[in-house]
């Protein structure tokens, strides 16, 4: 007997939710249909050219670049035992917790001619403006190198776990073929990592795309500063989803890409687990060279800002830390649990719905609805804004018909966008979490249980409960703290007068008060370390598999 | 071709191998046999390069290859491998993994060779596909091909057949020893089992906890342990206690056991000069069962193996002195039965007790 599976009511649920979040991306895609002639010959006219070659720019060289940073930093990790290493494999990791358009300022703080380094070499060498050559941080490039610098830890971490799971095997193999050092790197090691690598630099890339934070700060033309003219500057949000809708073709283009890299990645888990390959000792001299090649960007990364902004912050907390700071660290705190909250709440419904019902149709719901991640958060607010705004005017053309009142703009000009637009964002992170922590739990499992005589609902509370807290608390920190440093969706949806510490820090920066931001930007950086820390426990115990 | 002398490995101070010493002939097969955790993959890494040694020493083709102070690297000691999980690259196709060795053939070279070696290993034709597409079997072929395409002096096998299914093993097992031999090449290979030994190896070596206690033929070592150790571990059989008399002269020595009275040469009675009790190895094939026999024993259980059954006896009734029998198939007896069995010991292999 085969019951449809549409006579269950969560699937009715799953439904609607994936749904709700596939909405926004949809509206901005059918919103190519609405001819905007005139914007887009004053586009092409002026700045399309500068959006599509910055955008792409940034993109390929942050790609390029994390690669290369990535990839070295965790061959050297993986692959050779130096004094410091235990903890430099971590450190490597911090500047994640660093947000890009924090990074952007302060190094603009720093760098700038009026900054602390510049002033410094002029008083030294007692020269002026005009005598000397200084590369300027406000730039493409230097938006490249503040891109890179927080985002290489994705490709370092995919990186050096594919390293380290690599069969000792494979090495010796080569060894005794002749092949060893850099050959074996360049032959074996890395097509063997390549897809892990190119994720990771993917997902990097994704990421350069979304910037909003930086590129705005440097004054770069990109599709997100484009995106948020056509929107704030011009008032035309449809003009805005178009542009949205070109972004998001990039990125879906490399999304697919991606995928397509991956197709063979099961293969190259095949066969018996061996052990994997002792790392080998460096001399003395190698090892120091090491140790400076992992210090090098974490210094750059997180170490030198961090005490920049700290040193700011000193000066300045005093008025800094007032009324208006306990505000904005209240609302970026309830703003970030309830998005948690929800996220994680939808995350368990679709992936208990995708456990107990294998339908093709639910699993691609499932992954359509966790598709967000890869959609720049611009692009994401304005569809929510097309979604919202269409059921706002909606329900005041009801209202004012049935009561002859109109009940304002009550899912656009309120939280319930923020909030819609995170769980599009963030769905994707807490389900990969819970999921995972969802595999440990066997089916036999719960058949082992029922057998012995326990009620679904037992199971339940002395099976599920108890194996997946751990997966749904470490789900919630990281969304938690992906709402927190929101920039661009934060700054389109957010209701009015309504701040956080993203928002406030990113404010504060653009009116060249760099000291006053240091405080709020501090707390970002603070709070962004608990994903990190959560990450390196992940990968300690993933070792010792 | 390959001599080790003396020699002992140890990691972190624990060491796991000690003082073993053994020589293989050019193109003989060898094989390293024992329990897991004995030290015997530890020896093939030691050859192949990847383990140093803490003594003694190992040459190949007559030239020392590794002692306390040097260490040649693998790739200089024409030693190839192929490792228990065959280590194939996932990322090459057959033909790419059979030549990623052949670093200084040109490609014309190197496709020639590739194909002499799929023809070597009965796989012509699979050089396009990748590893992942192929049987295990399949795979420890190519394995063995890639090993193969540098003309190694020595081919090192380790658990060459342990990801293999059990039917495979056999056969796979004579395939490679022909391969071998077709091709001149030495081996040495790593095992656990006793039958794969057999099927491939001229030479067997028998370790236990890092000694090597016997270095022998298949035959000798059924046939001559040297201990118990090995007698327990190479084949079936059973110990049977007895006691050595004395009579009038000192020649006049004889070993009293449940079988029977047996009289000793000169040189068990030197080797075993003032033990009384002895233990005597007694195999299945020394027991002929015999329908007419007047000497019975009891059947204590029983083992059906197709075409013989093996029956576990004891001797006059008495349960600490058993030996094993295989009966031909018809010879179907219960539990508890007292079947007739006859004696066919060609010589007598003893053991203090």
């Amino acid at each position: 007997m085969k019951i449809s599976p549409w006579r269950e009511p969560w699937l009715w649920a799953v439904t609607v939710f994936s749904l709700l979040l596939a909405v926004p991306v949809l509206l901005i895609f059918t919103s190519v249909f609405i001819p905007q002639k005139e914007l887009w010959q004053h586009l092409f006219a002026t700045v399309l050219n500068d959006y599509v070659y910055h955008s792409l720019l940034i993109a390929f060289s942050v790609g390029g670049l994390t690669l290369l940073l990535g990839t070295s930093l965790a061959w050297l990790v993986a692959r050779y035992e130096f004094a410091g290493r235990g903890t430099l494999q971590w450190l490597i990791l911090l500047p994640m917790a660093m947000p890009a358009y924090i990074l952007a300022y302060t190094y603009t703080g720093m760098l700038d001619v009026a900054g602390p380094l510049q002033t410094h070499l002029r008083a030294t060498f007692n020269w002026t403006y005009h005598d000397y050559w200084f590369p300027d941080v406000r730039s493409v490039g230097g938006a490249i190198l503040m891109l890179s610098l927080v985002l290489y830890p994705y490709v370092y971490m995919l990186a050096r776990t594919a390293f380290s799971e690599q069969s000792a095997s494979f090495y010796e193999a080569s060894r005794s073929m002749g092949v060893s050092g850099f050959g074996y790197f360049r032959k074996v090691a890395f097509p063997l990592a390549r897809p892990a690598i190119l994720t990771g630099t993917a997902l990097a890339m994704m990421e350069a795309f979304a910037d909003y934070g930086t590129v705005q700060y440097f004054g770069i033309s990109t599709f997100t500063t484009g995106i948020f003219r056509t929107w704030n500057g011009l008032g035309n949000t449809i003009g805005a989803a178009q542009l949205a809708a070109v972004l998001t073709s990039f990125v879906l283009v490399l999304l697919l890409i991606e995928k397509h890299s991956r197709r063979r990645l099961r293969y190259f888990h095949q066969g018996q687990k061996q052990n994997s390959a002792k790392r080998l000792t460096l001399t003395p001299v190698s090892a120091v060279w090491a140790v400076i090649a992992c210090l090098l960007p974490v210094s750059l990364g997180f170490i030198i800002p961090c005490a920049q902004l700290l040193i700011w912050a000193a000066e300045r907390a005093t008025t800094q830390i007032d009324s208006g700071f306990i505000d904005l660290i209240w609302n970026s705190f309830y703003l970030a649990a309830s998005a948690a909250l929800i996220a994680v709440g939808l995350a368990l419904l679709f992936a208990y719905a995708k456990r107990l019902r294998s339908h093709w149709l639910l699993n691609s719901q499932v992954q359509i609805a966790s598709l967000g991640y890869a959609i720049p958060g611009t692009v994401i607010a304005i569809g929510a804004m097309l979604m919202l705004s269409a059921a706002d005017d909606a329900l005041n053309a009801l209202t004012e018909s049935l009561f002859d009142t109109s009940v304002g703009l009550i899912f656009s000009g309120t939280l319930v966008a923020l909030l819609l637009a995170y769980s599009v964002r963030f769905l994707a992170v807490a389900l990969h979490n819970v999921e995972a922590g969802l595999q440990r739990i066997k089916p036999s499992m719960d058949d082992a249980a029922r057998s012995m005589g326990l009620s679904s609902f037992a199971v339940l509370k002395t099976v599920h409960i108890p194996l997946l807290r751990a997966s749904v608390l470490s789900a919630i920190l990281l969304v938690f703290v992906d709402v927190l440093k929101e920039l661009p969706a934060t700054l389109i949806l957010r209701p009015f007068n309504f701040n956080t510490l993203a928002v406030r820090t990113f404010e504060l920066a653009s009116e060249e008060r760099l000291q006053d931001a240091a405080v709020p930007a501090i707390a970002i950086v603070l709070v962004g370390i608990l994903p990190v820390v959560l990450l390196t426990r992940a990968l300690e115990s993933g070792k010792d598999r | 071709m390959l001599d080790l002398n003396n020699i002992s490995i140890a990691y972190d101070n624990k060491t796991v191998v000690s003082e073993v010493t053994f020589s293989l002939n050019s193109g003989e097969i060898g094989c390293l046999l024992g329990p897991s955790g004995c030290g015997k993959t530890s020896i093939l890494r030691a050859i192949a390069g990847f383990e140093p040694l803490t003594q003694g020493e190992i040459a190949l083709r007559g030239t020392q290859v590794a002692s306390v102070d040097t260490h040649i690297a693998p790739d200089k000691r024409k030693v190839a491998v192929v490792f228990q999980d065959f280590a194939l690259f996932p990322h090459l196709n057959v033909a790419q993994n059979i030549a990623f060795g052949l670093h200084h053939s040109s490609g014309k070279e190197k496709a020639q060779r590739v194909d002499e070696l799929l023809a070597l290993v009965g796989l012509p034709d699979i050089g396009e596909r990748f590893t992942h597409a192929l049987s295990g079997g399949q795979q420890q072929r190519v394995a063995l091909a890639r090993a193969l395409a540098v003309r190694p002096d020595l081919l090192l096998l380790d658990e060459p057949f342990s990801s293999l299914d059990a039917e495979l093993r056999e056969d796979l097992a004579q395939d490679i020893r022909r391969i071998l031999k077709q091709a001149g090449t030495s081996a040495l290979l790593v095992t656990h089992d006793q039958h794969e030994a057999f099927a491939m190896a001229d030479k067997i070596g028998v370790l236990k906890a890092g000694h090597l206690l016997q270095w022998a033929t298949a035959y000798q070592l059924y046939h001559r342990p040297v201990d118990k150790f090995v007698a327990g571990f190479i084949g079936q059989g059973t110990l049977l206690p007895g006691q050595i008399i004395m009579a009038d002269s000192a020649d006049d020595i004889h070993l009293k056991t449940k079988l029977g009275v047996f009289s000793l040469t000169k040189e068990q009675i030197t080797r075993f000069a003032g033990a009384t009790n002895i233990d005597v190895l007694v195999r299945p094939d020394d027991i002929v069962h015999d329908d007419n026999s007047q000497n019975l024993a009891l059947v204590m259980s029983r083992a059906f193996k197709g075409a013989h059954i093996l029956y576990e006896l004891a001797l006059h009734d008495d349960p600490s002195a058993t030996v094993l029998c295989l009966a031909p198939s018809h010879h179907d007896h219960a539990l508890g039965e007292r079947i007739g069995i006859r004696l066919d010991l060609k010589h007598l292999v003893m053991f203090n007790a």
